[in-house]
């Protein structure tokens, strides 16, 4: 009997301790609305264009941006990204507080934030602009853009050295002008 | 050789099968309790599936894994019992028979079964189930012309401090951090260079695990090596992320997903509509019903799938579990369960019953002639 028993303890220990191992899968499907899919069709269903100014070069950007751009100037290359949300996406307050994060400035109010702005009209519409300096930390900088439209917020931030904002800014702004849905 | 015997002996005792029964007694009593604080499947985890469990944090026990299996050993063991082997026991015999079916059952609904939800909206269709706990990590190649290839990396080998070495793709991924619930937040300060993706500009925050492990959001943080200089680095993702991270691996691009585990079925079913009778003057559904489309081989059948009337189909059972309000369309939600041990507590019972019943009629005689002799 001792051996039917033990045959009985083996099988049960094989069972309970039995896995393939085999962890990683491969297949396919067809290609139907993936979510990368939904990504692109949520940017090509909001489709903007601009006129990019000569030295500018697009680069590839991660996936949360419509473009993305390296802008040079003699201080170093800037980061420029046009992102958008739709909504408000978090309101104007949130987003800029976040940047002046960035920079390594305290929070401001929104009436502060206001003051902060200037608007200004392009071909998308008004937007408020923003030059944020960290005047103790030269190196970091950001010139942003925000365009508010009836359903979706656009985005234009321009991460920079401060050293290099003159030589930028007004081709940052004519850029943010040139900005259009086209028909 | 006289050790083993003892051994055995004991393995066999009815005495060890006594006390599984009350140490699974107690474990229901404490898995029920923990249930308020932990939440059902923490419990279930923690005192049903495991082989042990720390007591007080410290003491390890027999958890209910370890107990049914020395349950099944031992009444399994009692059917080489000689004694047993004679015809006025047969009923007890059928009765241990129909015992260790039900076992053998439990234990294979524990390594196999699988259980998920279904989630279409009306007017589409759906041939994959999610699953409640388990989740995978998918990179998706999109770069061939009409279909996209999954790479699935199952959750054995996401815990944290894994590493997994990919030849095939050329990749390592280490996994840095498994956090069971997180919030996503936008980064304060600039990212450093080696984070890529979303975490450029977002940060993952683990976040504390809510009792019903259905209702967190997983999220993933991982090392990402062999793609090229410009795409290494470490990447996060989380269950339900809009727009997934994007990398390029020997000139193909993908894409990676973080998600329940994924299971395909060979069918699909289409959400024709979706009914819901409310309670009157309340928000609380009294009733609701899918009407669907049951696809097979492109020959679709109506059926009518509502509360306490499941749709069978292929040894998946879908049953009406919730449902989400939408503006214009109403989705469905079908719990989906696959038990391939589903029959084992029916047909168990029934070789029980007919036991207990033989066994009684083997002693009525005994019983009459006892019952007589008193009256006299």
């Amino acid at each position: 009997m001792y051996k039917i028993i033990i045959i009985l303890l083996s099988y049960t220990l094989f069972i309970i301790s039995c896995d393939s191992g085999d962890h990683i899968r491969i297949y396919r499907l067809p290609k139907q609305e993936q979510p990368l899919d939904n990504a692109i069709k949520d940017k090509n269903e909001f489709v903007l264009k601009w006129e990019t100014p000569e030295m500018w070069t697009e680069v590839q950007g991660h996936s949360m941006r419509l473009a993305s751009f390296s802008v040079p100037t003699t201080k170093g290359k800037g980061d420029l990204s046009i992102t958008t949300f739709s909504g408000i996406s978090g309101g104007v307050e949130a987003n800029v507080n976040r940047w002046l994060g960035q920079i390594g400035l305290e929070p401001l109010s929104l009436i502060e934030i206001q003051k902060l702005s200037l608007t200004s009209r392009g071909k998308l519409g008004d937007y408020q602009y923003f030059k944020l300096i960290n005047e103790y930390q030269k190196e970091n900088a950001i010139l942003a853009s925000i365009f508010q439209l009836k359903d979706r917020t656009v985005f234009v931030k321009l991460s920079i050295n401060g050293g290099g904002i003159s030589e930028i800014e007004s081709e940052f702004r004519s850029f943010c002008e040139s900005i259009y849905i086209p028909e | 050789m006289s050790d083993i015997k003892q051994l055995i002996k004991f393995i066999s005792s009815p005495k060890v099968f006594s006390y599984t029964v009350v140490w699974l007694i107690v474990l229901v009593f404490f898995g029920t309790i923990a249930q308020k604080d932990v939440g059902l499947y923490a419990s279930q985890v923690k005192y049903f599936s495991s082989y042990y469990f720390l007591f007080a944090g410290f003491l390890p026990l027999p958890g209910g894994r370890i107990t049914i299996i020395i349950m099944t050993i031992n009444l399994a063991s009692s059917l080489f019992n000689k004694n047993l082997w004679k015809m006025k026991k047969l009923g007890i015999i059928i009765v241990h028979v129909g015992g260790l079916l039900l076992l053998i059952g439990g234990g294979i609904t524990a390594k196999f079964s699988a259980e998920g939800n279904m989630v279409i909206k009306e007017g589409e269709s759906s041939d994959h189930v999610d699953d409640y706990h388990d989740m995978e990590l998918a990179f998706v190649n999109t770069s061939l012309e009409d279909s996209l290839e999954y790479t699935i990396f199952d959750a054995p080998l996401l815990g944290e401090g894994s590493s997994i070495k990919y030849d095939k793709l050329g990749i390592q991924i280490d996994i840095i951090d498994h956090i069971k619930n997180v919030r996503i937040e936008s980064r304060i300060s600039p990212a450093d260079s080696i984070y890529k993706g979303f975490l450029d500009d977002f940060v993952i925050i683990p976040k504390q695990p809510d009792k019903e492990n259905t209702q967190n959001r997983p999220g993933l943080i991982f090392k990402l090596a062999g793609t090229g200089e410009e795409t290494d680095g470490i990447y996060g993702a989380f269950l339900g992320q809009r727009v997934p991270d994007t990398f390029e691996i020997g000139g193909e691009l993908f894409f990676a997903e973080f998600r329940r585990k994924r299971t395909y079925l060979p069918f699909a079913i289409e959400l024709l509509d979706f009914k819901k009778v409310m309670h009157p003057g309340t928000n609380v559904a009294k009733s609701f019903s899918s009407e669907v489309n049951l696809i097979e081989d492109k020959i679709p059948r109506r059926v009518l799938i509502q509360m306490n009337e499941p749709l069978r189909h292929k040894g998946y059972t879908f049953y009406q579990a919730s449902f989400v309000e939408g503006l214009d369309k109403e989705t469905t939600v079908l719990a989906t369960v696959k038990n391939y041990g589903r029959m084992f507590p029916y047909i168990s019972s029934i070789i029980m019953s007919i036991g207990l019943l033989i066994h009684l009629l083997f002693n009525l005689p005994k019983m009459l002639k006892r019952t007589s002799k008193r009256s006299k």
